[in-house]
């Protein structure tokens, strides 16, 4: 397929209040690849946190679209990135997700190079070669905010401050929920999804699909809490599962965007404790949006962040056009009690992983669509909800944050901030 | 362990160890329940790197962690509701236990090892394997042995089914 016809698999008619997507992006396998070399290989990507690599030399490894890449702290302190390949015959340099080299030593033909800036520090046995010609290369931008750490191979990409733009002021309420900063807790959690990771990346911010995909969530969880008289943190807040609590959507700009829904009990949040000592700090309006609603952040192409009934880290992994890995980290307050970790963790346990209580039940729904997608008969999905409660520009909530986000919208469930999403998709894809 | 270990006794344990399998892949989700002690823990820990666990399930990842019996209630209630979507239809499974090795106590509280696989048939994705180790610690409360306490290593940790009680 031509790079040029991407952008009629988007039918965008503002005019009309329309917007439909063709199926074909969620199964070609053509879409797929297009998607790793124009968006995975090209846009700023989330990799992982800072906490994960607190000391020099401690490195993190992942893929950059198909190009598998280390992130590790320098010896200044900052960090840096390099091609996980070597310079000699492109084995990987280290096959674990994480470690500590201050030394890369390729396991194949014993070539070793110094972590901290590339360079190749000795070939086994030289037959004549050169060290200064076999420096890795460099991840071409690597930046963190506020401990997120992003990642480009394109070094005419714009700065990750200009790549979050309006994102930030969310990515802060949760950043700023500890002023000894925050920590990503030990264990990760992976499942596959045989679902294309656009559907993973629309689902994380579909409340439309709470009241159905959850429902069974809510009633185990509401009967558990009313069978032991589980109270505040202990207890999750599924009130905000209904969508009768105060609720809304805003596409953030740059393919980003957000839903939050108001908290039924802000002490059923982990963060309760810490009032005292961060509501003075970030103001009553801030702190109203860090405590008392939960968010669900999504950051394009390949993160969200979410803070609800416990505080997520989700990221995806795009594997084939039908096939996703996703990784999931629970996030938390350096400084909590033992108490509310635990209720974080337990809260984390019962909604987010590939064996809790409620996502597995969206990927069953995301592979539902994925197969459903070949029906190709009727071959677009619609985004069509929300259109008559649509705010160009901030409404009065975002404008009280001092945050100008593309739109508004006065629900959590409706499907206009998908309209941004796939502009950016299209926009990267190549129609300019 | 040496004196009191029995044939007798290895063969009690086994007999509530196979008997929980056999209850999970036939459903009989009360059967599974009268396995196990009102005070029971039941953990599955997540890696915390290629080689190595985490160790503490209250503040550290966990797959699935129920500090008592209520726990492994819920999953019931989600099961027989017939409302969760990755549950229905319940994918086929089966369970095979074997090396069943008592560690380490006395004839009324002892750990034991075992290693495990679970045959998984998932309508949609066809058959899956998923195997590892179960450590279990046993009580006898009045006269029988139950389980007080179940550790799952799972060593596949990357899947792609819904992990359950079913299939772990």
């Amino acid at each position: 397929m031509l790079q040029s016809n991407f952008s009629a698999l988007i039918d965008d008619r503002p005019e009309k209040n329309l917007f439909r997507v063709h199926r074909r992006i969620y199964t070609d396998e053509d879409v797929f690849r297009a998607e790793q070399e124009l968006i995975f290989e090209q846009s700023w990507t989330y990799v992982c946190h800072e906490s994960q690599i607190p000391n020099s030399g401690d490195y993190y490894t992942a893929k950059l679209g198909r190009e598998p890449v280390i992130i590790n702290r320098r010896d200044d302190g900052s960090v840096a990135g390099l091609l996980n390949a070597c310079a000699h015959r492109g084995a990987l340099l280290t096959p674990t997700q994480r470690g500590n080299a201050r030394v890369l030593v390729c396991r194949y033909h014993g070539w070793s190079f110094a972590g901290d800036d590339g360079r190749c520090l000795k070939i086994k046995e030289p037959a004549g070669e050169d060290p200064d010609c076999y420096t890795l290369r460099r991840v071409a931008q690597v930046e963190s905010y506020k401990g997120f750490i992003f990642a480009t191979l394109n070094p005419d990409m714009p700065p990750l401050a200009e790549h979050l733009g309006e994102a930030r002021t969310i990515i802060d309420m949760l950043a700023d929920q500890s002023p000894d900063g925050l920590e990503v807790l030990p264990g990760v959690s992976s499942y596959i999804v045989d679902g294309n990771w656009k559907l993973q990346a629309e689902n994380g911010v579909d409340a439309y699909h709470v009241t159905t995909v959850h429902r069974n969530f809510a009633n185990t969880v509401k009967r558990r809490d009313q069978k032991n008289s589980l109270t505040g943190m202990k207890s999750t807040d599924v009130g905000r599962f209904s969508g009768e609590l105060a609720n809304g959507t805003y596409d953030l700009g740059s393919g980003h965007n957000l839903i939050w829904t108001k908290r039924g009990d802000p002490s059923a949040a982990p963060l309760w404790e810490g009032r005292e000592q961060v509501e003075p700090l970030v103001g009553p309006v801030k702190w109203d949006w860090m405590c008392a609603r939960g968010r669900n952040l999504y950051l394009f192409p390949n993160l969200f962040l979410m803070d609800q009934s416990s505080t997520q880290i989700r990221v995806l992994i795009p594997l084939s056009a039908s096939r996703t890995e996703i990784k999931v980290y629970c996030i938390a307050r350096r400084s909590e009690s033992r108490a509310a970790r635990t209720a974080r963790m337990s809260k984390f346990r019962d909604f987010f992983l590939g064996a809790g209580l409620a996502t597995t039940d969206d990927s069953a729904a995301l592979e539902d669509t994925q197969t459903g997608a070949h029906a190709s008969a009727e071959p677009w999905n619609v985004f069509q909800r929300g259109w008559d409660s649509h705010i160009e520009g901030p409404d009065e909530e975002a404008k009280a944050l001092g945050m100008n986000p593309v739109s508004s919208n006065s629900r959590w469930d409706p499907e206009t901030h998908y309209v941004g999403q796939y502009r950016r998709w299209r926009e990267l894809m190549g129609d300019g | 362990m040496g004196e009191t270990m029995t044939p007798t006794l290895q063969l009690e344990v086994e007999r509530l160890i196979y008997r929980e399998a056999y209850c999970l892949d036939t459903r009989d989700w009360d059967g599974w329940l009268a396995c196990y002690a009102d005070d029971a823990t039941y953990w599955i820990p997540a890696w915390a790197t290629e080689t190595e666990l985490t160790t503490d399930p209250e503040v550290e990842l966990a797959l699935m962690y129920m500090p008592d019996k209520t726990g492994l209630d819920d999953r019931v209630y989600r099961i027989q509701s017939r409302d969760s979507y990755a549950s229905t239809p319940m994918p086929r499974s089966c369970h095979v236990v074997s090396n069943v090795l008592i560690l380490d106590g006395s004839v009324d509280d002892m750990t034991v090892a075992t290693s495990w696989t679970v045959h998984l048939y998932h309508h949609q994705k066809g058959a899956r394997m998923h195997g590892g180790r179960y450590e279990y610690r046993l009580r006898r409360d009045e006269g029988a042995l139950t389980i007080a306490a179940k550790k799952i290593i799972f060593l596949n940790d990357k899947v792609d089914v819904p992990l359950d009680v079913y299939n772990v």
